[in-house]
C-alpha cells in the first residue's frame, strides 16, 4: 500500500514537466481573453461628450481665463463646450446640435465681485434629455458654489473697511479677485469625488491577479490527465485489487498526490502573489480557506478524469468546465458586462466560489462562510468520485 | 489440485461460460484454444478471481480458492492480455509495485529470476521506452516473483519475436517442472507442444482436445 503511494506521488513528479508543456497553449488562449477583457474594461468608446454651446456677452479680458477654467473641469469632462454667438448657439439648441446654451450675461463676472449678481442664463430644450439635466445641475452646484466664494470676497471687503484699509483693497483686489475667483471655480470642491470600477474593491490587477491564479491550477491540474488515466485502465485496477488494494485505496493513491501537487502549486502562486501584491497577507482563514481549495480543485480533476477515463477528452472537459465556471463568474468579463444570472449561478459552481473567495481573500474580506461554500461543493462532489470508480471496476467489459 | 466445477458466466444476459469443469494437477500446463471472442479471457478473469462466477466453484487442495479473507495474487498469479504496468516508471519500480511484502522468494532468486528474463540491465529504463516483448516479460516477472502456485497467463505470447518466445516458454517450463500449474491461452501453433492438455471452448462450452491430434485438427478451432 505504502509502496503504491509512493509509486503514485514518483509518477505526479514525473509528470510535472510535462504539465507545464501543456499548460503553456491554454494558458497563452486564456491570457489573451484576459488581455482582451482588460481592453474593453478600460475602453472609453461610450463617454459621454454632450455638446453645450457657450455664449460670452461679458468682457473679453476674462474670456481667456474663464473659458479653459469651465471647460477643464473634472465635472466639465462629459460636456464639450463651443464658443458661439447668441443667434448661432440657440439655432443649434433648435436643431438639437447642442444639448444646452450657456448664456454668460454682460458683466456677469465683475458682478460677481461688486454684489450685483447678474445670473448666467441655461437654456435647455423641451423634453429635456439626460446630457441637458445632468448640465443643470452641474451649473446649480456651481452657482452654490460661486455664492460661498463671493462670501468670501466679501468678507474680506469688510475686513478691510473695518481696519481702515478701503483705499488699499481697491489696489489688491484685482489680484484677490483672481484669486478668489479661481477657488470659485473650482467646481470639484461642490462634488464628492468617488470612483466606481466594475472590479468592486479590488484593483485590476487583484482581480485578474485571481484569475490568472485559478487559470494557472486549472491547466496545470488539466495536465494531470496522464498521471491519472494511464493509472486508471481496467487491466492494472484488476491486478491491484487481486493484490487486495481496493477501489477506495486506489482512488486515494491517486487523490493525494494530486493535493500535494496542488498544494506545491498553490504555494508557489502565492508566494507570486505576495511579490506582486506585499499587502497580501496570508491569515490562519486564508491557508485553510487554500487548502479548501486545493481539496476542491483536486476533487474536480479526479472526477472528470474518472468520468472520461482517457487523457485527452478528460484534458478538454476539465479545461473548458472550467474555463467557462471562471467566466461565469466574472473572472474575464466583470459582472457588469454580463448577464445578472450569472453572478446568482456562480455560489452554485466549484471554482466560482473558489474564484470568489480568492477575491475576497485578495480584498482582505474572506470569512469562514466562503471556506464552507468551498468545502461543501468538495463533499458534493465525493459521491460522484465513489460512483465513477464503481463504474470503472464493473466497465470495460469481458 | 486445481478444481473447477460447474462454473457459469454470464455477460448482459448473453452466457458467455457454461457449466465449466475441469481439474489440473502440478505440473500440468494447460492451454485453451477457441475462436477470438469465445469467452477464452472471460474463462482465465473468473479463474483468476478478476471476475466472480454466476455460480460453480474453484478449489486448490480442497480449500476454496477465493475468500474474503485473502487476496486472490497470493495463489493464482494472472498475466493479462493488456500489460498491467505504469509506463512512466522504471521495470525496478513496477516489480516493486507488484511485489509482495514480505517478499515470497529470497533476494538470490529473485536475482536469478530477473537475470533470467534479461530484465537486470533495463532495470532503470521507464517501462514506456521498452518494446512488448520485454514489457510482456516484466509482467510474468511481476507474477512469478511472487512465487504463486498457480500461473494464468492471457495469450503470452502474442505479437511477440522468437527469441523473446524462446526466454517466456523456457521461463514457464521451469515453472511447471517445479509443481506449478499454468493455464494459458493462445494462437499459437508452436505452443501446443508446450502444453500437457489442451482444451478448446466453443460456444461457452470447454472441451478436452486430444493432445495426439494433428495440428492441423486443432487449427480448425482457432
Amino acid at each position: 500500500m505504502n509502496v503504491l503511494f509512493f509509486l503514485q506521488l514518483k509518477r505526479a513528479v514525473k509528470a510535472v514537466p510535462r504539465l507545464i508543456a501543456g499548460a503553456a497553449i491554454p494558458l497563452f488562449l486564456a491570457g489573451m481573453a484576459v488581455f482582451w477583457a482588460q481592453k474593453h474594461h478600460t475602453d472609453t468608446t461610450g463617454t459621454l461628450l454632450a455638446p453645450v454651446a457657450l455664449v460670452n456677452q461679458d468682457t473679453e479680458a476674462y474670456l481667456d481665463f474663464i473659458f479653459p477654467l469651465i471647460t477643464n473641469t473634472d465635472a466639465a469632462g462629459s460636456f464639450s463646450f463651443l464658443l458661439m454667438e447668441e443667434e448661432e448657439a440657440m439655432a443649434a439648441l433648435a436643431d438639437g446640435t447642442v444639448c444646452a446654451v450657456l448664456l454668460l450675461p454682460e458683466k456677469m463676472f465683475s458682478g460677481i465681485l461688486d454684489a450685483t449678481n447678474i445670473p448666467a442664463r441655461l437654456y435647455l430644450p423641451e423634453g429635456t434629455s439626460f446630457p441637458s439635466l445632468l448640465l443643470a445641475k452641474y451649473a446649480e452646484a456651481g452657482a452654490l458654489t460661486l455664492g460661498s466664494a463671493q462670501a468670501g470676497i466679501y468678507a474680506a471687503s469688510d475686513l478691510y473697511r473695518e481696519y481702515g484699509l478701503s483705499g488699499a483693497f481697491s489696489d489688491v483686489s484685482a489680484e484677490i479677485n483672481l484669486v478668489n475667483l479661481q477657488y470659485a471655480l473650482d467646481r470639484e470642491s461642490a462634488f464628492r469625488t468617488a470612483s466606481s470600477s466594475a472590479t468592486g474593491e479590488l484593483s485590476l490587477l487583484e482581480y485578474y491577479g485571481c484569475t490568472l491564479f485559478l487559470c494557472l491550477l486549472l491547466f496545470f491540474g488539466a495536465g494531470m490527465g496522464t498521471f491519472l488515466c494511464s493509472a486508471l485502465p481496467k487491466t492494472l485496477s484488476d491486478q491491484l485489487r487481486r493484490n487486495g488494494i481496493g477501489s477506495f485505496c486506489m482512488e486515494a493513491s491517486l487523490f493525494l498526490p494530486l493535493v500535494l501537487f496542488y498544494c506545491f502549486a498553490v504555494l508557489l502562486l502565492s508566494l507570486g502573489g505576495s511579490v506582486l501584491l506585499p499587502e497580501l497577507t496570508f491569515s490562519p482563514t486564508a491557508v485553510l480557506f487554500l487548502f479548501c481549495l486545493v481539496l476542491c480543485l483536486s476533487v474536480c480533476t479526479q472526477v472528470l478524469f474518472s468520468l472520461f477515463r482517457n487523457a485527452g477528452r478528460g484534458f478538454l472537459a476539465f479545461s473548458f468546465s472550467g474555463l467557462l465556471m471562471i467566466f461565469v463568474a466574472g473572472g474575464f468579463l466583470p459582472y457588469a458586462f454580463l448577464p445578472a444570472v450569472f453572478d446568482s449561478l456562480t455560489p452554485f459552481l466549484p471554482l466560482g466560489a473558489c474564484l470568489t473567495g480568492l477575491r475576497r481573500l485578495a480584498g482582505d474580506a474572506l470569512t469562514i462562510k466562503d471556506t464552507l461554500l468551498v468545502l461543501a461543493h468538495t463533499a458534493a462532489l465525493l459521491p460522484l468520485l465513489g460512483l465513477f470508480s464503481f463504474l470503472r471496476r464493473k466497465g470495460g467489459g469481458v | 489440485m486445481l478444481c473447477a466445477e460447474h462454473i457459469s458466466f454470464s455477460y448482459r444476459k448473453k452466457h458467455v461460460l457454461r457449466d465449466i469443469c475441469f481439474t489440473a494437477k502440478e505440473g500440468d500446463f494447460i492451454g485453451i484454444i477457441g475462436k477470438n471472442g469465445c469467452g477464452k479471457s472471460t474463462l482465465l478473469s473468473v479463474l483468476a478471481g478478476v471476475l466472480s462466477p454466476g455460480s460453480g466453484s474453484l478449489s486448490y487442495h480442497g480449500a476454496p480458492l477465493y475468500s474474503r479473507s485473502s487476496a486472490p495474487a497470493k495463489t493464482v498469479g494472472y498475466v493479462p492480455q493488456l500489460n498491467p504496468l505504469l509506463p512512466e516508471l522504471t521495470v525496478q519500480d513496477n516489480l516493486k509495485l507488484w511485489r509482495q511484502n514480505p517478499a515470497s522468494l529470497p533476494e538470490d532468486a529473485l536475482e536469478k529470476l530477473y537475470n533470467q528474463m534479461g530484465l537486470t540491465e533495463c532495470f532503470t529504463t521507464p517501462v514506456r521506452k521498452l518494446s512488448e516483448g520485454m514489457k510482456k516479460r516484466i509482467s510474468i516477472v511481476s507474477v512469478l516473483q511472487n512465487a504463486p502456485k498457480i500461473l494464468i497467463l492471457d495469450e503470452p505470447s502474442a505479437a511477440l519475436d522468437l527469441p523473446c518466445k524462446e526466454i517466456i516458454h523456457t521461463q514457464l517450463l521451469s515453472f511447471t517442472k517445479n509443481g506449478g500449474i499454468i493455464l494459458f491461452t493462445t494462437h499459437e501453433e508452436a505452443e501446443f507442444s508446450l502444453c500437457t492438455t489442451i482444451y478448446i471452448l466453443k460456444d461457452g462450452v470447454l472441451q478436452e482436445a486430444d493432445v495426439r491430434q494433428d495440428k492441423r485438427t486443432l487449427i480448425q478451432h482457432f
